[in-house]
This record gives structure tokens, sequence and C-alpha cells, in this order.
């Protein structure tokens, strides 16, 4: 091979190079006209990033004009078992929830009066998978996900819409720490919220 | 040789006969295609109760399933969801165009459908002028014929990007046979920023460069190779886009997992677990895609007999067997439709006029049971 059939070769090699490179700048172009991601679902990717690596413990729920507790822990294999202290007992799977056999009746009297008083009661009890869950629907569909700003306790904080928007529910994350706080539950026969309870580490049992 | 000189590129008598007869074929298949799903939707077939918003406008039975998440892709862009499934799992040249055309006023379905069907009517003309490169004049009408009639082609009428690569690359194939490679690399490019498949068609390119090596210029040799790396090239423009906006370069590929799906050693075998597992359950579907699995590698063979060239049949074998080491036969029949050389078997195969019926007629039957299933398992 001679020094001439090397310039060739680098000239062909430079040419090849060249339009490689015009192919790949020129698609990364064409892509850069989608929109970009918008802040607010930027805000919505980071809230279900601290869902998913921490649990929540429970609630404190005011529904359907009581206060009542709640704990929140796993229930093997796979769903969460959700502990009212008046006794009410809900198994959790996926966003699917279901009664178990319980001695309460405090609220158990509100449930002919309210037909969703079930799901009220998944949604406020403090269960960060649920939260993620429903989040993660609503990223998913391109749905608004901040529904404005408001306090709790003194701190800045987030309103986050979850899941459809009819029941309207909202969880509510400090500003800085994107810690969940609160929650709130809003249908046509039902209005509640909860405060939610510290979070702790994703693998602890007593917690959801 | 046909395909050869000024026949290849001059308009005869021939050539508009077999032009006419792809259109025909296209405009029957299409209308079966989009008859049938316009009949399930009034009938409210299988249950009225599936899906109430399929019944929201015509033809919106063939934006279902993927081309709810294009349909997202083209009105908000992407965003990557860790851990969910996320709409960069799908390629974007599609929702661009989409998008373009909504801005021109077109609502996004329509557009999306107009994209899909047009993209499939110049595939099919490119993949007659291709399969003239490779076959005799009859076999290659046959095989842009059967491509329209193909009973999984009726994705080609979906809100899906399909007819938009096999138009792509056919068109590649076309121009780089002709060794016209600066188009021949727009084509190629296009193919894989619309599908990952797209980027397959590099190989039937290197192979056509190689063999031609020695009669092409030094711009022509510069041409060549931009069009052998312009699939891979379209594909990391797409990866640097991923790469900046969401710090991962192969979020296309990140989001394939939460689909179930990821490359292994051992995908073939977790494919076939699946499938044993299958029966009676809701993914008994999955036999459909095996069984047309295994067509695919049968007409890829008959192809390669029949005088396709290997790069091509490699390039169609790549299409349709890689996805088993993800995992799963899910969509085979779906991704197989872009393997050229499966066409161009069949149409080897049809050579004796009441095997062509007999291909015609069974093929235009599961067209439509293809088609009026599209909601009960997706494609």
């Amino acid at each position: 091979m001679t020094g001439r059939d090397l310039v060739r070769g680098a000239r062909i090699g430079a040419a090849a190079l060249a339009g490689t490179c015009a192919v790949a700048g020129s698609a990364y172009a064409l892509v850069s006209t989608l929109p970009a991601p918008q802040p607010d679902d930027r805000l919505g990717v980071r809230i279900l990033d601290r869902l998913e690596h921490s649990r929540g413990t429970g609630a404190v729920v005011d529904l359907g004009g009581r206060r009542v507790h709640v704990r929140c822990r796993k229930l093997p294999p796979y769903r969460r078992l959700l502990t009212y202290a008046d006794g009410t007992r809900l198994a959790l799977s996926g966003t699917h929830v279901h009664r178990l056999p319980s001695s309460g009746r405090q609220l158990e009297t509100a449930r002919s009066r309210y037909p969703d008083l079930l799901a009220a009661q998944a949604d406020l009890a403090g269960s960060y998978s649920l939260y993620s869950i429903l989040l993660a629907q609503r990223l998913a569909h391109g749905r608004a996900i901040v529904a404005g700003l408001a306090r709790v306790r003194g701190l800045p904080a987030y309103r986050i819409h979850l899941g459809q928007d009819r029941p309207e529910v909202q969880l509510i994350v400090d500003r800085r720490t994107l810690r969940p706080l609160a929650a709130t539950y809003r249908s046509a026969t039902l209005s509640g919220r909860s405060i939610l309870g510290a979070p702790v580490g994703r693998n602890r049992w007593a917690a959801c | 040789m046909p395909g050869d000189g000024l026949a290849a590129t001059s308009w005869t008598a021939e050539r508009a006969f077999a032009y006419k007869r792809v259109v025909l074929w296209w405009a029957a298949s299409r209308a079966v295609v989009l008859g049938t799903a316009l009949a399930v939707q009034a009938a409210g077939w299988p249950r009225p109760s599936w899906y109430p918003s399929v019944a929201s406008h015509p033809f919106a039975l063939l934006g279902a399933w993927d081309g709810r998440w294009y349909r997202m892709v083209a009105e908000r862009g992407y965003l990557a969801i860790p851990h969910h499934q996320s709409d960069t799992a799908f390629f974007p040249l599609y929702p661009i165009l989409l998008r373009s055309l909504h801005r021109l006023g077109l609502p996004v379905d329509a557009a999306g459908l107009l994209v899909a069907n047009v993209g499939l009517l110049i595939g099919l003309l490119a993949l007659y002028e291709l399969a003239r490169e490779w076959l005799p004049q009859d076999a290659a009408v046959r095989t842009a014929v059967y491509a329209a009639v193909f009973p999984a082609g009726y994705v080609f009428s979906m809100v899906y990007p399909e007819g938009l690569v096999l138009a792509a690359v056919a068109l590649a194939g076309v121009f780089a046979a002709r060794g016209h490679w600066t188009a021949a690399a727009v084509a190629a490019a296009i193919g894989a920023l619309a599908r990952p498949e797209g980027v397959f068609v590099a190989l039937p390119l290197l192979a056509l460069a190689v063999g031609r090596w020695r009669s092409l210029s030094d711009g022509g040799r510069g041409r060549a190779l931009t069009a052998v790396a312009a699939a891979p090239a379209a594909v990391a423009g797409l990866a640097l886009y991923h790469w900046r906006t969401f710090g991962d370069p192969i979020a296309f590929s990140t989001a394939q997992r939460e689909w179930g799906r990821w490359l292994s050693h051992d995908g073939v075998w977790r494919a076939l677990v699946e499938l044993s597992r299958a029966p009676g359950t809701y993914n008994v579907w999955l036999f459909r895609d095996a069984l047309v699995c295994v067509l695919y590698v049968v007409l890829l063979v008959v192809a390669l007999r029949a005088g396709v060239p290997r790069g091509w049949v490699a390039s169609g074998a790549l299409i349709v067997l890689l996805p088993l080491f993800s995992g799963s036969f899910t969509s085979i029949a779906r991704f197989g439709v872009l393997a050229l050389p499966v066409y161009a078997g069949l149409g080897a195969v049809g050579r004796r006029p009441w095997l062509d019926r007999g291909v015609l007629a069974v093929s235009l039957g599961l067209l439509v049971v293809a088609s009026a299933t599209i909601l009960m398992r997706w494609p």
C-alpha cells in the first residue's frame, strides 16, 4: 500500500465519517423538535422516585366526620394491610382494595351513606405504594400533575394530582424535600383528608 | 439479470401493469382492513363494554394499543418514568410526523392513519422495485401483492409506524441497488428513526457496498459507507437525545423491561417457557405469534433458495429471531412484517396459478379475522 492509497483511504473515511455524523446530528435535531418534558412532569417523576424509595407507616384520617388513626403494613405475599383504629381492615393489592372481616363498627355505619367509602379509606391511608401507582398512571397518561401550592403545618407544599380526576385524590408533598405530608379525597358524596405518618425505609415490614 | 441497466429505471408497460396491480391490491386490502374495523366498531364486538373510547370516532379501533403511546409522544414529547412503562420505548419519527400533520389541521389519529396507509402504498411499490432486483418480474409483482394482503399486515393500517418503515427500508434497498447512496442513507435513517427493526437495513446495504466496492469512485465509496452507517447513526442521534434529556442513552431499551422484555442469552428459553404455560390463559394468543414466527423462518429459507441476497435474508432473520432473545414470542407477527424477504419467499412459492389464488384467498380471509380481533390481543 502506497502513501497515495493511504491518503485516498483517509479521504474516503473522512467523507464517510462526516456523512455519518451529519445523519446522527440530523436525527438528534429532529427528535429535539418534540416538546421537552415539562417541569411539572419532571417534578412528578422526582416525587415518584421519592415514593418508591421509602414507605408510609400510616396516617390520621378525617373522613365522614370522624378522625381515625390508620396503620399500614405489608401483607404477604404481595398485598398491603390497612388497619383502622376502629377495627376496619382493608387489603390493598395494586389499586384494588377489599374489606377484610373485622369487628369494627364506627365507620361501618357510614358505608350505606357513602358508596365510595372503601376507596376513600384506601386513598387516605398513607400507602406510598398505592400513591406511586396512581402517580405513575397519571404521568403515563400525560395528565396534569401539579394541582397547586399549599401549606401544611407551616411548610410550603405542592398539591399533586393522583389517578383519575374523579374522584379527586391529591397528595400533598413538601416543596423542598418532596416528602409526602398529607392526602385529600373528594368525590360527589364524600370528602376527607389525612395527615401522613413519617416515612421509613422501603424494606420495613410495618410500612407500605 | 432483472434490474440491470436502463430497464431497471425506465418506465415500461410491464412496470406500469405491475404498479397498477399493486395499487389495486393495496386498495382492496386496505378496504378489507378499514371495513372490518368499522364493522367491528359498529357491532360493538366482541363486547360493547370493552374500551368504550373505541366507539368515539370512526376507525378509533385502529388507534388502539401502541397508537395511544404514539399519540402521547406526538402531543407532549417524551417522558421517561423509571420502573414504569414509558413512552421512551417508542421511536420518534412517526410521532414527529403525526405532530407536523396535526399542526396542519389534521386530527392526530387521522394523521396516523394517513401516514401508515400511504407509507404502505409507497412501501409496496418500492418492494416491487426491490424484488425485481432479486426475482423474475411475475414473482416480484406477487411479492408486493402478497405483502399487501399479508394477514399480519393489518398493522399497516393502524396508528403504528410499520407502513412508514416498510417504505423507508424498501426504498433504501432500491436506492442502494441503483447506486443512489445518499438517497439510500436518508431512507435508511428514516427507517431506523421510526422502528428499531429499521437499523437492520444496514446489513444488506453493507453487502451491496462490499459487492460493488471496486466499481465505486472515491466519492461513491464515501457515500456508500455513509449509507451503511446511516441507520445506526440515526439511532445514535436518538440515544444522544435520551442521554441529554433523561441521562439514559438507551432509554428506548430500558423502558422495554417494563413490558417484560429484555435481551439475554436465555431469552429463547424464557420465550419457550412462557409459550408452554400459555394454554388455558389469556396468553394463549402467543401461539398465533409463534406460528407466524415459524412461517417467517420457513419463508426466509425459501427466499434464500429463490435467490434473495444473503444480506437481506440475514436482516430478515434478525428482525424475526432477535426478539425471541428478549424472552417472548409476543408481537413477533408484527415485527416480522418488516422482514422484506418473507414476502419474496411467498412470491416465489405462488408461481402456480392455483397456489397464487390460494395464497390470496387464505391471506384475505385471515386479514379479516386479524383485523376483527384487534381488541382481543395487541398486535
